[in-house]
């Protein structure tokens, strides 16, 4: 885990309990900061610190953990960079920000990265039998996991995929474009399409591998449609989203929606047209 | 007597050509090391226009060598320090060169820089392994006359 920090990160991040460490903030020539059980705090080479204290990342060192973060490989992790992010081996997935190189409406890559954003994944066995108990005791059902970012979706998903696979034996497809979701136990029974785009591991997915239940996580607009074809051809979907109100999803076409309150706790569960579960 | 005098001779014969193929495994080691630099280099272009494996699980599959051990470096953490005695200072450069720029970029300027070192290398691979094979020989038969002529000196 965190292998490809520079020595002076790796350090500074060695000071703190990495089971409460979420995300890992690498900016160049400014503070390093961590968001540790949802706080953020400055962190020097000594464990917390103050902005004055705290440990000040080169630009090399924030160039050299994302090289290294690629596998030493550009080449081979290129798609994901041009959409803004790497994920490593471990499963952290590293934002980035910088200077977009584009031609026309294409991004051609991310040159002069300055800013690195960690995060760290968790696997919290359990996490999603709260969800499993009010949705699924009955049977397979479509879910769309809702809360703002860095609220524990991803990790929820995983859970769930998990426990269906183990109660239920069905085949479940994880379509995982960012490498986030298989940073962990699935199941058994988890097939797991990486990198790429929803429409296609849809699809192909469906054709090749006959799933009962696709797992997949950050749903944008474009993506209901895949969602769509999946529920009209019996295959149910899980499924995460960056929205906090009913009102704000694009398609209703999910049968329970799940509302994050806090760090993987589940604030409130919504029927198909969004009231209250019993 | 007789036996054990054919036997010194022998064995100082046995010793001096050894001495010849120790010498020659310099151009031997050179031409190993460039014929596997130039099939790695052919490999990696055919890895960047389709599976795009990172360099760690292609320098796995490396037979094993010098090159197969600057690659694990490079593949590992930074730009190995190329160090090998029979290479020259010119050529101690280019692989230094070559590993800084490995990895560093996307599939199409990577699939550019090294299908371009494709030539000059198959060329330095050639030249390495005709040396090789002609001094491994000369340097054979120089040990041989060698012991034989320290046979004829000491009869």
């Amino acid at each position: 885990m965190l292998e490809f920090l520079p020595p002076r990160i790796s350090s500074a991040v060695r000071h703190v309990n990495k089971n409460l460490l979420y995300e890992l903030r690498i900016r160049a020539d400014k503070p390093l900061s961590v968001n540790l059980g949802g706080k953020y705090l400055f962190l020097g080479e000594q464990g917390e610190a103050s902005a004055e204290n705290a440990l000040y990342p080169t630009l090399k060192e924030v160039q050299d953990a994302l090289f290294a973060a690629c596998g030493y490989s550009v080449y081979s992790v290129e798609e994901e960079l041009r959409r803004g992010f790497v994920t490593t081996k471990a499963g952290e997935r590293i934002g980035i920000a910088g200077t977009v190189v584009m031609q026309g409406t294409v991004v051609l890559s991310v040159r002069d990265v300055t800013s690195l954003c960690v995060r760290i994944p968790h696997e919290i066995i359990g996490c999603a039998e709260t969800v499993y108990s009010a949705c699924l005791k009955e049977g397979l059902r479509s879910l769309l996991v809702m809360s703002p970012p860095g609220e524990g979706k991803t990790t929820v998903l995983r859970d769930l995929s998990r426990l269906v696979s183990e109660r239920m034996r069905v085949n479940i497809l994880v379509a995982d474009e960012r490498g986030e979701l298989s940073a962990g136990s699935l199941g058994a029974t988890a097939d797991i399409v990486k990198f790429s785009d929803k429409q296609t591991a849809f699809t192909a997915g469906i054709r090749a591998m006959r799933p009962d239940v696709i797992v997949t996580d950050e749903l944008l607009g474009e993506d209901y449609a895949a969602v769509r074809q999946a529920l009209s051809g019996g295959v149910c979907v899980f499924a995460s989203a960056h929205l906090t109100r009913f009102e704000d999803v694009p398609e209703k076409i999910f049968s329970r929606y799940i509302f994050l309150d806090g760090l993987g706790k589940v604030g409130r569960i919504g029927k198909e047209n969004g009231s209250d579960l019993d | 007597m007789t036996w054990i005098k054919l036997l010194i001779a022998g064995l100082i014969i046995a010793l001096s050509t050894l001495l010849g193929y120790v010498a020659a495994g310099r151009f031997r080691a050179r031409g190993k090391f460039f014929a596997q630099m130039c099939a790695f280099n052919e490999r990696f272009v055919n890895e960047l226009s389709y599976g795009r494996k990172p360099l760690s699980e292609i320098a796995a599959d490396q037979p094993s060598g010098d090159f197969g051990k600057l690659l694990s470096e490079a593949a590992a953490s930074r730009v190995p320090d190329v160090r090998q005695a029979y290479l020259t200072k010119e050529e101690k450069q280019d692989v230094t060169d070559y590993f800084s720029l490995l990895g560093r970029g996307d599939s199409y300027s990577q699939i550019g820089f090294f299908t371009g070192k494709k030539t000059a290398l198959s060329e330095k691979k050639a030249a390495a392994e005709k040396e090789a094979a002609s001094r491994s020989s000369l340097y054979l038969k120089l040990g041989l006359l060698a012991g034989l002529a320290l046979v004829i000196l000491i009869v």
